[in-house]
């Protein structure tokens, strides 16, 4: 087992006069390839842990490596560059731009690294072909998130993050979401983050985190995960 | 693709950008277009004077001789020297039709300028427009200002009435002159109308034939000598005219890298002690002087009024870009987050702004092209330039769209760097609106009032920069329009100071020598129609105090005097008392008197100083002028009993003509001074500066309605999330339109107690801006301009919710509240 996400000891802490934890002190391990859920009730620090893997936040203290890099060593410009070349971000609002269709989207990140030739495929993979001159006001929130998706995955990112990507969604988007998040790992051998507040969504993880007040409180490896569309809602 | 976000955002926020464009094509093309007026118009001068020969310095003398003048222009320094004749004397114009509406023959002063036997004179030459130069001595040519007053074409006669017959002279032509573009008498009387005066070429001997025939009129009591040049008569004018070969004027060329200071110390020795009277250099020239201070406003106007649309301009793009910036905090985090380099997020935000500064300065640049020609054509043409000289200034131009691109540039730099320094976590922690530190401080603020007020105050302590922006923004829309209104105002004020407080007769005629004055009141009393007659000693003087010298027209009035008064801006009454004088404004200025000092008045050309003292110190609008007792005049200056100026108040204006008539034929009358036809051609000049002000008041509000709109428009989108929700909510619209109005209602008024002491100095900063020794405006601000500008200024922010609430009605909640974007 090769370990794509190493943090030793991070923890993420806010104020100066009155201290909040954020995130304690926290080590973990992570493989490369595996979809990872984690879970948490509000507040205890899902999305702190996530933004310091994905490079949008550093660590007050302790080490977070990805692929053998250490990110907090790391300058803003080169920070950026992670982020471009290795993460791909969904988000729960999904964050698209207003003004550019779902096509220009998806090919704005795509530029980033590369060309546009993708797109097309990517929509047609996220069942939106037919809707790529659309823009997001004429879109349904899951389409707008499988959107999100594709424009994530446009960068070819080995590492998908994602917050509360069903948390605006219905129970039937929120499976082809999940769907699509889980493809992304088994197929495409990504390492995928799913932050969560929905516990049912454990049974489709290889992993399972759960955290409580800023700090891990369990680590669960599920050897059998069920598939996203039979996971119960 | 991120080019694209940025077009379609321009599309969708068409109405501010389009505001933006106007105000700041506007800004550029005003400093294109004036600065490259200005430049033609200067270059186009100087041209004309060159090529006109029109010479460095003017030396008005005693009595210069042919050696004289070959003294002058042989000292070390001087080019080049030549005499000349310069008279006035009575014209009679036949007329049928006069510009004044009035019919009949009209007796006009003329200055007769004396040319060579033949050909141009070596200095001031003319521009002949039609016709010819004289081709006999009973020919002349006109000044184009007096022949197109009194339609007078080459070929037709004028006369000159002299003792015992008339003498018929012949238009040979028509021309302009660099020194006569603006046609003054002197500085006190700086427009006369072409009823009143004009400038007339002759050849010298022509000048004397007529002279001598005036010459043996005789010099009462020993002043011969007084009455040359500025006002009045010009007897010793005319004595010198009537001499072959004698010059009253000097007129010569420096020689480059001349020093002209000591070269006119020279020549003044040069021409013998007490012989030059006044030296004037070539921009010292009244006409001169107030065609450069018109240009000179273009100047002004190429600086002022463009840095304030530009200065606009960038806080409407400063405030756009930070909306849109704010607006779009989560897209920019999830940017940054994708892996947007933040250079590339600086970058897309500057270009937003660069890309309207550039539309805008383009634009401009056009129509700053477009608008230097027409008004170089047009001035050019009004004021019948001979030679103009256009000019493409590539420069110019580029300098208008570089200093647009600069200021979009400088305008957008803050809100395009608060962009790329957002946290990149913001895109995943969708932040709630920041709360201002005002609203922890004033949490309790308005607490018990009715809702929409309690909400708009709250929005006030909020956001105290916001409303701190909008209320700068009302305080400078009144300041704008308020000084451009005052300005019209005191425009009046002072005209009818003018004429209603300081001038207030109707007929004026001037006397070609002091006469015995109980005779001349004899006469005039005889007039049907003359209502109230005063006779009045008008003299040129020199004022000297500690070392200083000014000249100025003294008059001295009768006690009680009504028809003219010295009064200062109050409208109050400033007559001396015995001993005493009362002077103008300008005058007490340059000499440093004040009330109770001492000042010595000498007469003109050369009497002997009198100490007399300073009783008070006068305002007028146009020029200005020195005021003593009649008797105390006569007594210091040895003129006993004698008057040479007759004021006439008329029972009825319908007398005018009849009157008119009567007054030309009193014997020994140079011109007739009419108030009606003064006031025609005020008229004209202060419709050319109620255009200029007309045009200022249109920008100014131009400006006042962009900054307004914007302010107003803005703080309704920054807030079309909230707004929207509160609709969603189900408050109605007119509880959310109430809550607005209530925000933009006080920071108006917050605003408009602002922007009054602001208006008031910049008022006071016009009216010096305006003012010089010719002309000066008084204070004014009435309490219904006032009204009106903070009125209009209040009406306009409110129409301005206008367009901002009907976008938050018509918004579709539904998707307002699925989209994260606000
Ligand atoms: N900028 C900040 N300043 C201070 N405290 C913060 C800040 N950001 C987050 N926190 C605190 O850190 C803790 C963890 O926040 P985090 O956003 O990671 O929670 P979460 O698990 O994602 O919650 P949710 O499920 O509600 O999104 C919370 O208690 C939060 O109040
Ligand atoms: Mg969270």
């Amino acid at each position: 087992m090769i370990a794509h996400l190493e943090l030793e000891g991070a923890e993420k802490v806010y104020g100066t006069a009155v201290r909040t934890y954020a995130l304690k002190a926290t080590t973990l391990t992570i493989p490369r390839g595996e979809l990872v859920v984690i879970l948490g009730p509000s507040g205890s620090g899902k999305t702190t842990l996530l933004n310091l893997v994905g490079g949008l936040d550093r660590p007050s203290a302790g080490r977070v490596a990805v692929g053998g890099q250490d990110l907090q060593g790391l300058s803003d410009d080169a920070l950026c560059a992670y982020r471009r070349e290795k993460v791909g971000f969904v988000f729960q609002f999904f964050n698209l731009i207003p003004s550019l269709t779902a096509w220009e989207n998806v090919a704005f990140a795509a530029e980033l690294t590369g060309g546009t030739e993708g797109v097309d495929g990517l929509l047609g993979a996220v069942g939106l072909g037919d809707l790529g001159d659309r823009f997001p006001s004429e879109l349904s929130g899951g389409q707008q998130q499988r959107v999100a998706i594709a424009r994530a995955l446009a960068k070819r990112p080995e590492l998908l993050l994602c917050d509360e990507p069903t948390g605006a969604l219905d129970e039937e988007s929120g499976r082809q979401v999940l769907g699509l998040l889980e493809s992304a790992a088994r197929d495409g051998g990504r390492t995928v983050l799913v932050v969560t507040h929905n516990p049912t969504f454990a049974a489709m993880a290889d992993r399972v985190i759960r955290l409580r007040d800023g700090g891990v409180v369990g680590v669960e490896r599920n050897d059998a995960p069920q598939a996203a569309h039979a996971v119960a809602w | 693709m991120l080019g694209r976000k940025l077009r379609r955002e321009i599309g969708r926020q068409k109405g501010q950008i389009g505001a933006v464009l106007v105000v700041m094509a506007l800004g550029i093309s005003l400093f294109v277009g004036s600065y490259a007026g200005y430049l033609d118009l200067d270059a186009s001068y100087a041209r004309s004077q060159r090529e006109l020969r029109l010479a460095d310095v003017h030396v008005d003398v005693v009595r210069a001789t042919a050696a004289d003048v070959a003294r002058v222009a042989g000292l070390p320094g001087v080019e080049a020297a030549e005499g000349r004749v310069v008279v006035s004397l009575p014209l009679v114009v036949p007329g049928a039709d006069r510009a004044d509406g009035g019919a009949g023959s009209v007796k006009v002063e003329a200055r007769f300028i004396g040319l060579p036997g033949e050909g141009q004179p070596d200095h001031d030459r003319v521009f002949v427009q039609r016709g010819d130069l004289p081709g006999a001595d009973d020919e002349v040519l006109l000044e184009f200002h007096f022949a197109e007053g009194h339609r007078i074409s080459p070929g037709d006669t004028l006369e000159v009435p002299l003792p015992g017959r008339t003498a018929a002279l012949k238009v040979a032509g028509i021309a302009a002159s660099a020194e006569y573009l603006w046609v003054a008498r002197d500085a006190q009387d700086f427009m006369p109308g072409p009823q009143e005066f004009g400038v007339v070429w002759m050849r010298r001997d022509g000048i004397r034939t007529l002279a001598e025939a005036l010459a043996p009129l005789p010099p009462p009591l020993g002043l011969g000598l007084a009455l040359a040049g500025t006002a009045g008569g010009s007897a010793h004018a005319t004595a010198v005219a009537a001499e072959a070969g004698a010059s009253n004027q000097v007129l010569y060329m420096l020689a480059e890298g001349a020093d002209p200071a000591a070269v006119k110390a020279a020549a003044g020795e040069a021409l013998g002690e007490g012989n030059a009277l006044a030296s004037t250099s070539r921009d010292q020239l009244v006409g001169v002087r107030l065609l450069q201070m018109d240009v000179d406003g273009l100047r002004d106007m190429a600086g002022f009024f463009p840095v304030m649309f530009l200065a606009v301009g960038a806080f409407i793009v400063a405030a756009l870009l930070s909306r849109l910036v704010d607006a779009q905090r989560p897209l920019i985090g999830t940017m940054l987050a994708l892996g947007v380099p933040r250079r590339r997020v600086l970058g897309h935000y500057l270009s937003f702004s660069l890309g309207v500064g550039a539309a805008g300065s383009v634009l401009g640049a056009l129509g700053g092209i477009a608008l230097g020609a027409l008004l170089t054509r047009e001035y050019a043409r009004e004021l019948r330039i001979p030679f103009v000289s256009v000019e493409v200034r590539p420069g110019l131009v580029a300098s208008g769209i570089g200093i647009g691109l600069l200021v979009a540039l400088l305008a957008g730099l803050g809100p395009a760097r608060r962009a790329a320094a957002i946290p990149p976590a913001e895109a995943v922690r969708p932040s709630a609106p920041p709360v201002g530190r005002g609203l922890t401080l004033f949490r309790h603020v308005g607490a018990g009032l009715p809702v929409p007020v309690r909400m708009g105050l709250r929005n006030l302590v909020r956001h105290p920069g916001r409303a701190a922006a909008t209320a700068a923004g009302v305080a400078a829309s009144l300041m704008l329009v308020l000084t451009t209104s005052a300005l019209v105002d005191s425009m009046d004020r002072g005209i009818d100071l003018q004429f209603q407080e300081a001038m207030r007769y109707d007929l004026r005629a001037d006397l070609l020598l002091p006469q015995p004055a109980e005779d001349l009141g004899g006469r005039v009393a005889g007039i049907p129609g003359a209502a109230v007659m005063e006779t009045v000693l008008s003299l040129p003087v020199r004022l000297s105090a500690g070392g200083r010298h000014q000249d100025s027209l003294l008059h001295g009035v009768p006690r009680g005097a009504s028809l003219l008064r010295s009064v200062d801006f109050d409208g109050v009454e400033r007559m001396p008392r015995a001993g005493g004088v009362v002077i103008g404004r300008p005058v007490a200025t340059k000499l440093g008197l004040a009330v109770g000092d001492p000042v010595d008045v000498s007469l003109l050309p050369s009497g002997t100083p009198r100490r007399l003292r300073v009783d008070a110190v006068s305002d007028t609008t146009l020029g200005g002028f020195t005021v003593m007792g009649l008797e105390d005049a006569r007594g210091a200056f040895g003129l006993g009993g004698l008057s040479n100026t007759v004021l006439v108040g008329l029972a009825s204006p319908g007398d005018r003509e009849a009157v008119r008539a009567a007054l030309q034929e009193l014997p020994g009358v140079l011109r007739l001074h009419d108030v009606a036809s003064v006031r025609v051609e005020l008229g004209r000049m202060m419709g050319l500066a109620y255009a200029m002000v007309g045009a200022m008041l249109a920008f100014s509000v131009v400006l006042a309605a962009a900054i307004l709109f914007n302010t107003a428009t803005l703080a309704i989108l920054e807030r079309q999330r909230e707004l929207a929700t509160m609709r969603a909510i189900g408050r109605p619209m007119g509880s959310i339109a109430a809550m607005i109005t209530f925000e933009n209602g006080l920071l108006g008024l917050l605003g408009l107690v602002a922007g009054l002491p602001l208006s008031v100095w910049a008022i006071r900063e016009a009216l010096a801006l305006y003012s010089s020794d010719l002309f000066s405006l008084p204070f004014v601000l009435t309490a219904r301009t006032f009204g009106i500008a903070a009125l209009g200024v209040v009406l306009v922010l409110l129409v301005a919710e206008w367009p901002g609430l009907r976008q938050v009605a018509r918004m579709n909640l539904a998707e307002v509240v699925r989209s994260r974007e606000g």
